[in-house]
């Protein structure tokens, strides 16, 4: 008993924080003092994170388990909503009410990603992913003032509520064909029958377009562009980068704990997806005059590179987490400089002359950029390289030609940004100021970029033992 | 006692109707109907399954009892989100939500 409680301390330490934060937001406290009891909360449930050691231990009868993955994402999500928390403190809100309950759902989210990474039970899944759904929806609903928020919250819920219950019906024929919902036991079975039951390949197939949806891989990314472009700046950074590794490390959780769906089409079917999402993300980037748009689409394209990591056996499933975590960076960092250099306006034109206008700002953003495009010395190049070569060696000659091919399409609108940025003559010349949370937030994430790009060793050692 | 293919039969059934209803339906409360639908498609499944595997637990009924409470949350979210559109629109149809593209 003692030792479950100790197992979910870091998300009990979360709830109990963000209950605190709602109750002072109740009590008018500022902004900054919310935000920063959500950093604390957020360094107190680290600090509480049980082992990381490679012995695999379970907790509540099998419904929970733990391992050096589960340990990884679940700092992983703890990291990326410390940045997310950073942006929503230097950003400049419309109005300043409701932060308490703005930074209470933050962390309601992040403790539920947590669970949901740890689940070895195919209900806990779907419960904490529910629960996090639920929490979106909200928060991309969240300015219920702004007639864009709120479509953005309802678009969000009406695609969401499809996904997760294609999922749920999913996993009840999961159910009904193995008689227990524990993962490590479905694995099992699975290895001795094989996996060419029709029902069973439906049932994969609901649950995957469920994960699919929050991965934002095609077909499941027709929300991705509505709902970023119509939530609120730090929402839509929020979204872009934690609930899709989510659903990334979910799907290596279900489809990669089980060798014999290795062994099926399962690679060959992800390859496919993986150069669809990467295509049409990137295409669609290509012509938008929406700097939010673009990256939303920019970030489909992202996705499509994570995935193309997942279809090509381990070497490819560490580069697709190397390129997770850099993403995790780059794209806050993209997010949040568009965010803090034009809050109100998203129309490309807004950003004319940001060179001048605000010259650290739009250096941050131009890094962030040529770092999403893959330029070295930048992590963003390393990743790519990465999933290229794993894709190379597992002889998918023509996954690693569409990732430089998508590349290439890629550097164009990203350059298309930069070029605005600093050749483009500004409508006004007035300076743009930056909060210090938001420099802050600028300044770690461009750390990582360029660090991990230099020095990435460390990582890559951490992600070959994970995946060992 | 009433065989497992036909409770199966029937919640695929449900889920059928609630998928059609989905695709088809423009009102954004029928959609929520529909989506209401197929939980129960699946809910039927799971109680169905946990009496054939005979009672030596009782995870599927246990997961039928959170899944109706979690489709209650979900759809309380759901109606504050299709008030709060109403407020500003006076619309409840789909269509009629294009301020952002499709």
């Amino acid at each position: 008993m003692t030792h479950d409680i100790l197992f979910i301390l870091p998300e009990v330490v979360l709830a109990a924080g963000a209950l605190f934060i709602l109750v002072c937001g109740v009590f008018g406290c500022r902004r900054w003092l919310l935000g920063f009891l959500a950093l604390a909360s957020l360094t107190l449930a680290f600090f509480v994170l049980p082992g990381g050691s490679n012995t695999a231990s379970s907790a509540f009868s099998g419904m929970l388990m733990g391992d050096a993955f589960g340990f990884a994402m679940r700092i992983f999500f703890l990291v990326a909503t410390v940045l997310a928390v950073l942006l929503s403190m230097g950003y400049r809100w419309q109005d300043d009410d409701d932060a308490g309950e703005y930074f209470f759902f933050l962390l309601v989210a992040t403790a539920c990603m947590m669970l949901a990474v740890s689940s070895g039970n195919l209900m806990m899944l779907y419960l904490s992913v529910e629960m996090l759904s639920i929490v979106s929806y909200v928060l991309a609903g969240f300015l219920k003032r702004d007639i864009y928020s709120t479509e953005a919250g309802l678009k969000y819920f009406l695609f969401g509520a499809l996904s997760t219950g294609l999922m749920l019906y999913g996993i009840t024929l999961v159910y009904g064909l193995f008689g227990t919902l524990n993962l490590a036991d479905i694995n099992a079975r699975l290895a001795l029958s094989g996996v060419y039951a029709p029902t069973l390949i439906l049932a994969a197939v609901l649950v995957f377009a469920g994960l699919a949806f929050k991965a934002s891989i095609v077909p499941f990314h027709m929300w991705v562009a509505d709902v970023y472009d119509g939530a609120p700046w730090p929402v839509a950074a929020f979204f872009s980068v934690a609930p899709k590794a989510l659903g990334f490390a979910l799907l290596v959780r279900v489809f990669f704990g089980s060798s014999a769906l290795m062994h099926s089409g399962w690679p060959g079917i992800t390859a496919v997806l993986a150069i669809l999402t990467m295509t049409i993300g990137n295409l669609s980037a290509f012509h938008q005059d929406n700097v939010k748009r673009l990256l939303a689409f920019s970030s489909v394209g992202q996705a499509g590179y994570i995935l193309a990591g997942l279809a090509t056996g381990l070497l490819g499933l560490q580069a697709a987490f190397f390129y997770m975590i850099i993403y995790v960076f780059m794209n806050m960092g993209a997010f949040a400089s568009a965010a803090l250099l034009s809050p109100n306006r998203m129309d490309l034109a807004a950003y004319k002359g940001m060179g001048q206008r605000a010259p650290w700002g739009a250096m941050f953003f131009t890094m962030f950029l040529l770092s999403l495009a893959g330029l070295p010395p930048l992590a963003g190049f390393l990743a790519k390289f990465l999933v290229i070569r794993a894709a190379v060696e597992g002889h998918y000659f023509w996954l690693a030609a569409a990732v430089v091919l998508n590349s290439v399409i890629a550097f164009f609108y990203y350059l298309k940004v930069i070029k605005i940025m600093y050749m483009d003559k500004p409508a006004s010349v007035k300076e743009v100021a930056i909060s210090r949370d938001g420099y802050l937030l600028l300044a770690i994430s461009c750390a990582a970029v360029i660090g991990f790009g230099l020095w990435p060793k460390p990582l890559l050692d951490i992600l070959a033992v994970i995946f060992a | 006692m009433i065989p497992l293919g036909h409770y199966v039969l029937l919640s695929a059934f449900l889920f059928c109707v609630g998928l059609f209803g989905v695709l088809t339906q423009r009102n954004a409360i029928r959609f929520l109907i529909s989506i209401e639908i197929m939980l129960n498609g699946a809910n039927i499944n799971l109680v169905a399954f946990n009496r054939y595997f005979g009672a030596s637990d009782a995870t599927g009924q246990v997961f039928a009892l959170f899944v109706i409470g979690v489709a209650a949350a979900a759809s309380v979210v759901g109606l504050v989100l299709v008030i709060a559109v109403y407020r500003l629109r006076k619309s409840v149809f789909i269509d009629d939500f294009n301020l952002l593209k499709w």
